[in-house]
Parts: C-alpha cells; structure tokens; sequence
C-alpha cells in the first residue's frame, strides 16, 4: 500500500519556494554593494521564507494521512529520479523549526561575523534552502543531495568563521558525517535496486526481506547516528560546536542534528520495521548509554559552549530513546524533544555567543555573575536552563516526560536507567545557571545588557518554550497520525532478542 | 556531400595542423594565442555540426557515426579550452608555440581517429598518431632538465605498452584471423577458452590501461604530470582520458566475455581507486595530486566496463565525459596559479586564492567537490550511477569499496580547498583573469553543476551513442 500523495493545496508551490528562494538569494549576494545591505537583504530573504512557510501549518489538513503539499514533477526519468516533495506531520515542525530559526541565525551573526561578510551570509542563505530541502524531499536520492549539499556550506562557516581550532574541528565533522553517508548512499542503492525507482512512497510499499531490512537499518544508522550523534560517534559535535560561529552552532544544534532522528523516523522506522523492532534493544542501550555518558560530561565541561554541546548528546539520546520504546508515547515524546531542543538549545547557543561578543570568552570561570551585570541576560538564561533540564511548565518537560512514560511501559528497568540522566540535566544546567547569574567571582565589571536585536532573537523562542510547555496539543496533534501511521506499520510480537536477530541475519549471508 | 559532412571535424583539424606547421616553418610568433582558439572553435564548431554523420571509410576500418561523434564532441570541446587556458605559457618559448599548437592539434586528431577506428591496426596507428605528439610537448618546457626525465619516461612507458598491445593484436589476429572488430565479434565465442586468445586479449587490455593511467599502468602519470607544462598536462590529463573510455566502451565490451578479465579488471578497478587516493593524500604539489586522482578515477570508470551488461557503459560514458569538465576546470585555475621558471604548484601557493580571485575560487572548489564526488555535482551523478550499475552487475564488494574511496577522495580534496577558500593570507601575486578565461571557467563550473542535477541529457546522448556501435547496429 503505497501512502497517499495529496496535493498542493495552494496555488503556488510553497516547498520549492522555501528551498530555492534562500538558495536563489545567495547567488545574488555578490552583487550587492555593501555589507550592511546583505545583512538586510538576508535579513528580508528569510523572513520573507518564513513568512512563506507559515501556510504550511495553517494550511495542514489534520483528518489526512500521507503527504500533503506534494510537488512531483519528473526529473531524470532513466534513473528513476523524480522531483517530489511533501510534508506529513513529522517532517512539517522540522521545516517550521528550521524556518523560524533563519532569521534569527542572520541577526546573531549581525555584529559576530566581520570578516568576509556576504560569503558568510551566502553561506547561511545555502543552508538554509538545503535543511528545508532535506526535511521536504520524498524522493530519496533528493534527500541524499541535499542531505550531502549542506556539509560544503557547513565546513566552510565552521573553517572560516569559527575558533582557533576550526579547521580540526570542520575537517573532523565533515569526515565524520560522510564517513556516515556513504553507508546511507550505499542503503539508497540497494533500495533502487529494489524498488527501480527512489521515489519514496513506492520505497514504502516494497516488502523487503528481514535480513535485506537489518543490513538496510545498520547502514542507515551508520548515517544517522553521525548527525544525532549518539555514542560513539558524538566526538565531532563538541569540537565543531565549540569552534563554529554562533549562527554555526546554532544551526548545528536545532535543525541538523534533527536530520538524523529525523532519518531514523522516516527511514529506518518506515522502511526496515522488523530490524527496527530486532534492534530495538541495541538502539535503547546506545541512547541511554548517551543519556548518562553525555550528562557526565557536561558536568565536568568549564567551557559553555562545550557544556551545551554535551547536554546536547543527552538530550538527543533521550529522543533515540523514545523513538525505539516503540511506542506511540514515545515517539511522541521523541518528536517533541526534537522540535524543543531545538528551541531550548538553540537558545542557550545564541546566549553563549552573546556572552561571547563581551567578553571573548566562553570559559565559566571568567564569565561568572555575568547575569548581575545583564538582568535581561540572566532571565533568558534561566529560561532556556530550565527547558533543557525539563522543568515542569516548560516545552522540555512534556516531551522528556513522554518518553519516560514510553520506557517505562516497555520495561521498567529501561526507565529507571534513564531517570539519572533527568537528575543529572538538572545538575548541569543549573551549575551553569548558577555559575553564570550569581557566582561573584567574576572578573568583569560591566557590561552592555541584551539590545533590542538580541533581544528580537530570544523572544520568539522563549514565547514558543512557555507556550509548548503548558499547551503542546498544536504540535501533538499534527504530528499523530503520521506517528500512528508509522507505527502500524510495525510488526506485532515486538521484543524478539537482539542476539537472536543478528544471528539470524549472519546465517542468511554466510551459506 | 554527406561524407564531406560526417569527416568534417576531422577535415576541419587537418587543416589546422597545417596551418599551424605554415606558422611554425615561417616562425609567426604573433597572435598564436588567437589564432589556437579560433582554429579549435571552428574544431569544435565542426563537430557539432557534423553531430549526426555516418560514414564509412577504408573498406569499414574507420566509421562515422554517433558512437564516434559523441566522443568528438567532447574531445573537440575539451581540445576548446584548453586552447584558451594556453593563453600565458610562461613556461613555453615564444618560438615554440606554433609548434606546440600543431602537436597538440595532432595528437586531438588521433583521438578522434581512436574513436572511430573499428579495425585493430587502424586503432593502433590513431593512438600512435595521438601519443607520439604528447611525448615531444613534454619535454617543451623551459629550464629546468626535469621535463626531458619526464618526457623520456613517457615515451618508455608509452612504447612498451604500444608493443604490448600489437603484440596482443597479431595474437588476435593469429587466433580469430581478423582484425576487423566486426568479424571479431561473431569468431571470439568460440575461442572464449582459447588461451592464445587470451593472451591476445590480455595483452590488448593492457594498453588500454596505459592509455586510461589505471593501476599498474600509471607510474608514468605523475612524472609526466610534474614534469611537463600545466597546459599540456591539461591536455594530456583530459583528452586522452575520453579517447580511452571510447575505447573501452567500443572493444572493451566485445572481450568482457571472457570469464577471467572480468575479475581481473575489477581488482585493478579497486587497486586504482584505493592507490590513486592514497598517494594523492601524500602529496604536496598539486599537479603530482591531480595525477593520483586521475588513477583513482581511472578505477571509477573500469567499474563501468566492468558493468557492461548492466548500462555501466552508458555510465562510463557519462562519468568520461564529467572527468574531462572537472580535469579541465581543475587545471584552468592550475594554470592561472603557476608561476614562470617553477617547476611545479605546491599546494601552499593556492593560498587565499578567495581573495585573489574569487571566481576562479568558486570554479576551483566546485571542481574539487565534484572530484570528490558529492552532490549536487556531476561527479556524484556519475559516481552514483557507476556504482548502482556496478553493483547491478553482482560486484557489490567493488561498491563498497567505491563507497570507501570517496570518503578518502573527500579528505584529499578538502585540503585543497581548504587551502584555496579558508586560509587568509593574502600573500602571493593577484591572478590575472582575461574575460575570455572567466567566461569559461564560469561556463565549466556550471557545466558541473547542471549536468549534476539534470544528468539526463548527456545520459541520453550516450545511449543513443551506444546503440550504433558496430556490433550492436549495421550502418543504413
């Protein structure tokens, strides 16, 4: 049963417009004069694809299930490929996310970058045409390009703009992340081979074979665990986090790592669900592994951003969590970390680079009582702290609270490995709360509080933080039925054991 | 009037090498720049406009058709740019550059023979006609004494793999008793256990990989490279490179019955990929690099050959007619940043090359990103389909290693470009960039892009290409 492609309710072709007008833009920079125009004229760009995107949610028709928005029109028909996009609702949000935060990234790099300015801003402009690009394409191969597109773009403004040890840190994340793709490009053509065709709703319908599924998933994993990242293979987020731009890490954290659970959704749920529910158990382990392993970390980080980058491995093993309890709170649950992690991390990332711009530095000790010195500063840091270490009443809450309940209903004890990791969230990020707002220690003695640029650029995702964490039912309802979809397409009789289903598929290849 | 038109890039290139020997006897320095592109114009001009010519000639030992025209597109156009990149030649003498136009008019009509030949002998004397001129040029270069080492290589090298290969051709013609590809088509199933065959087959192969630089055959490659002049290494680098595609395509896919070539050349296919990235990793000189990466990509295009049966040809192709874009976009900037009386481009003189000049910045990174094989350039499309056709033909361990290789591929690339875009000094001279050499290197760097995204064209063309090859389709 192929998923049902609706199409375009608007007279224009909202998703294509989304990802090219940015794009489109970016060739135009050169062309203008002076640094200050590009800033504006980026500035008007992504609102305006903002502004763009906002049908995509009040336009969405919640009583459909599959695709809806969809553009299709063929590309290179003798290799299977189709121009196809749509949104279902997981991938809506995602685009919503990344949307809201173009803007945003422009405005803090506004005093940040000041060398080489409209490269940079070509730079943000490609990105973000691409990361809508990858969340739109329903055509797998078109998924790979813009899933690919965006490491030449990412490397640069990390290599660049970024901190000393910037070309370590881009070269380490672009290999680390096509180390990961060239398995996913690998799993695409399997699948062609497959299917005669990389249109993903026919992918869907295919009934692949168990042992075909679990190489399927292991070489999807490879991809997307890269871009979560979980462990192991987390090593580069921290090192690029810590020495790309502002507007870099920022990306970095709300919407690219959201590519990889993203992937693991679309992908390996979707498409290899007898591997998923065999290697259900493995994945479970690895993201509890991240919960705690990356807690702990965080906890001994003194630089901010480090610390950040870290909490982020925890909070992004608390989705990989929910998405393999397998069950629909805790892929709720997963959706939600997604979206407000996104939100919550982006945020402390634009205050660290605030912080940043006065007093070049991102160690604690030197930034300690800042938050006296900047009230402003200090509430938003309150905020964003307690949404990332999911106090009740802000967006985090719910969905870490989401999936808690998914894993206890698995299994209780896989919950109750998970719990620490809450407890430590709270240890982290109040030691950077603390040490930042109140600690006397510092060593600096004034200091400019937020402006109103600043402030335009934490407004938007504090409001979202309050509003999500009292009032989730926008995002829950948009997203269920592509959930429940998803979900139905598992096999019944979950809990097979993991050794069993390796063994099973090593037999099917060694004759 | 119809033959006249089917040979008429040919016609068209004859009489521009005698032009160009009418300026070497009289010693016409001036204007040689402008005269080079004009003449590869009207080339190139000539092969689009004899694009769809069939004709026969020598009794059916040379053949006109869209096979042959495919490849003369590409090679006339390829033979375009370089005759533009050729506009300083700092390292070539004043008084030798009509000479150096002639050879290299030359050895393009060589090419172009190769790719029509049907006949063995015929195809022999076409590749003797398109080597011997390169391995005068590369020992054209001024000062120095390390081109005379690198020209003396290429001509050992070259020679050898010649003996080789007619050498396999009189087995040939010993066993099957043609040299005729037609009639070889219709004797070689029953010799397909027929050692003396093999040993034929073998042999003949060889000298393909030498022509294509695959592994082992490319020991010549970076010596040659470094040696000679930037703008003959161009040349050398591109043009020869479709020629030998061509070859493979057109004979390649009559010996690929043979039970042990196919193995065979899927291990070198690997060996050249693998061995290819991992020197050029080491190297520091970026023409020395640009040669390793051409063995690895020389590994790219056997898997296509290997995937005969499954469209890999077709894909080969494709992949042939990218490689000579990106070579040539490559060297275009290759070109711009040599300094007269070095002997070679050390990575490090790409320096700040964003702010020396951004266009040909933007070209360069566009080409090496397409050498490293990701999207949205033409080198992933083609990479994509080689190894979906490879790996429809049931060599999946090829694939992975393809796979593999581009992860290596990536890490040589992005040192250049970092390099080139990322480092900040702004140290070294501003590169000059006539309008005539923007315009080109825009036009190449698009080129990479647009056939990225939108491969059907080209793909199509390859495949009508294909289906006239001799032994598939008799001429009407």
């Amino acid at each position: 049963m192929e998923p049902i492609l609706h199409m375009n309710p608007m007279g224009i072709s909202v998703l294509t417009m989304i990802i090219f007008l940015p794009m489109g833009g970016a060739l135009a920079l050169p062309l203008i004069p002076d640094d200050r125009a590009a800033k504006m004229y980026s500035l008007i760009l992504t609102l305006a694809v903002l502004v763009f995107s906002i049908p995509l949610y009040t336009r969405f028709d919640l009583s459909l299930t599959g695709f809806q928005f969809v553009e299709q029109y063929p590309w290179v028909k003798s290799v299977g490929l189709t121009y196809l996009l749509g949104i279902d609702g997981i991938s809506m949000p995602m685009i919503l996310l990344t949307t809201l935060f173009g803007p945003i990234v422009v405005l803090c790099s506004w005093t940040y970058i000041t060398k080489r300015v409209r490269a940079f801003l070509a730079c943000l402009l490609l990105t973000q045409g691409i990361m809508v690009g990858v969340f739109a394409a329903l055509d797998v191969m078109l998924f790979y390009f813009f899933f690919e597109a965006l490491l030449i773009p990412m490397f640069l403004m990390i290599a660049v703009w970024g901190g000393p040890r910037r070309i370590y840190a881009a070269v380490k994340f672009v290999l680390f992340t096509l180390a990961g793709s060239i398995f996913l490009l690998l799993a695409l053509i399997g699948l062609y081979l497959q299917a005669h065709t990389f249109s993903y709703p026919v992918i869907m319908s295919l009934s692949l074979s168990p042992q075909f599924q679990f190489w399927l998933f292991l070489a999807l994993l490879a991809a997307f665990a890269v871009k979560i990242p979980m462990f192991p293979v987390h090593t580069w987020l921290p090192a690029a986090h810590v020495e790309a731009p502002t507007a870099g890490s920022v990306i970095l954290a709300s919407i690219l790592l959201k590519m990889g659970t993203y992937g693991l959704l679309r992908f390996n749920l979707a498409l290899a669900p007898q591997a998923s529910v065999d290697l259900a158990p493995l994945m479970i382990v690895l993201s509890i592994i991240a919960i705690i392993y990356g807690g702990l970390l965080s906890l001994a980080q003194t630089d901010i951003k480090k610390l950040i980058a870290y909490s982020s491995v925890a909070h992004m093993g608390f989705a990989t969590l929910g998405i393999f309890t397998l069950t629909f709170q805790g892929n709720q649950g997963a959706m939600l970390q997604m979206i407000n992690h996104g939100l919550t991390t982006g945020g402390l990332f634009l205050l660290a680079g605030m912080l940043y711009e006065r007093t070049h530095s991102r160690e604690l000790g030197v930034n300690a009582g800042m938050g006296r010195l900047m009230p402003a500063f200090g509430f938003f840091l309150g905020l964003f702290s307690l949404s990332s270490l999911a106090f009740p009443g802000t967006a985090s809450f719910v969905g870490e609270f989401l999936c808690l309940t998914g894993a206890f209903k698995l299994d209780w004890r896989v919950g109750a490995w998970a719990i620490p990791g809450a407890l430590l969230a709270a240890a982290y990020m109040f030691r950077l709360f603390l040490k930042l707002t109140w600690d006397a220690k510092g060593n600096k003695k004034v200091a400019r509080d937020l402006n109103f640029r600043e402030w335009i650029c934490l407004v938007p995702l504090a409001a979202l933080i309050m509003v999500f964490g009292f009032y989730p039912k926008p995002l829950l309802q948009v997203m269920n039925p592509a959930l429940e979809g998803l979900l139905a397409r598992l096999p019944v009789g979950q809990g097979t054991d993991m050794l069993v289903a390796v063994r099973q598929a090593v037999e099917s290849i060694v004759p | 009037m119809d033959t006249l038109q089917a040979i008429l890039p040919e016609l068209v290139l004859g009489c521009a090498a005698a032009f160009f020997f009418g300026c070497s006897l009289f010693n016409v320095e001036k204007n040689m720049h402008r005269y080079a592109v004009a003449w590869a114009a009207a080339v190139f001009l000539a092969a689009v406009i004899g694009m769809s010519g069939q004709a026969e000639f020598f009794h059916g030992a040379y053949r006109v058709d869209r096979f042959s025209r495919f490849f003369s597109l590409f090679i006339t156009g390829a033979f375009l740019v370089v005759m533009i990149i050729t506009q300083r030649m700092e390292d070539i003498d004043r008084n030798c550059r009509a000479d150096l136009y002639f050879f290299l008019t030359v050895s393009t009509s060589g090419l172009i023979l190769v790719t029509g030949a049907t006949e063995l002998l015929t195809l022999f004397i076409a590749l003797e006609i398109s080597s011997y001129p390169l391995y005068i040029i590369t020992s054209y270069r001024k000062g120095l004494g390390f081109q005379f080492e690198a020209a003396a290589k290429y001509l050992v090298f070259g020679v050898v793999s010649t003996a080789l290969m007619i050498y396999g051709i009189s087995y040939l013609y010993g066993a099957l008793g043609s040299t005729f590809l037609s009639d070889i088509v219709v004797a070689l199933p029953s010799h397909l256990y027929d050692p003396l065959t093999l040993v034929g087959v073998i042999l003949f192969m060889a000298g393909l990989l030498y022509k294509l630089a695959a592994f082992p055959f490319h020991f010549w490659a970076p010596d040659v490279y470094s040696g000679a002049a930037v703008e003959v290494v161009a040349f050398a680098a591109s043009l020869p490179k479709l020629a030998a595609v061509a070859l493979f395509a057109r004979v390649g896919g009559v010996f690929m019955d043979f039970d042990v070539l196919a193995p065979a050349l899927a291990i070198l296919a690997v060996l050249s990929m693998t061995v290819g990235n991992l020197l050029a990793l080491a190297q520091t000189e970026l023409k020395r690099l640009l040669a390793y990466s051409a063995v690895s990509h020389a590994g790219y295009i056997l898997l296509g050959v290997l995937a005969a049966s499954q469209g890999g040809l077709n894909s080969a192709m494709f992949y042939g007619a990218v490689y000579a874009v990106m070579s040539l976009a490559a060297f275009l900037v290759a070109v711009q940043m040599a300094e007269e009386g070095k002997n070679d481009i050390p990575l490090d003189d790409l320096k700040g090359l964003w702010h020396r000049a951004p266009l040909l910045a933007i070209v360069f990174t566009i080409a090496l990103v397409s050498l490293a094989g990701l999207p949205p350039t033409a080198g992933f499309t083609g990479k994509l389909l080689l190894l979906t056709a490879a790996w429809k033909a049931g060599w999946f361990w090829t694939v992975v290693f393809g796979v593999l290789n581009s992860l290596l591929g990536l890490f040589v690339y992005l040192n250049i470009i970092r390099i080139s875009l990322v480092d900040d000094q702004a140290s070294g001279r501003p590169v000059p960039t006539s309008p005539l050499l923007g315009t080109t290197a825009t036009a190449l760097g698009l080129g990479l892009l647009v056939l990225g995204v939108f491969p059907g064209g080209l793909l199509t063309m390859a495949r009508k290409a294909l289906a006239a090859l001799l032994y598939i389709v008799p001429l009407t």
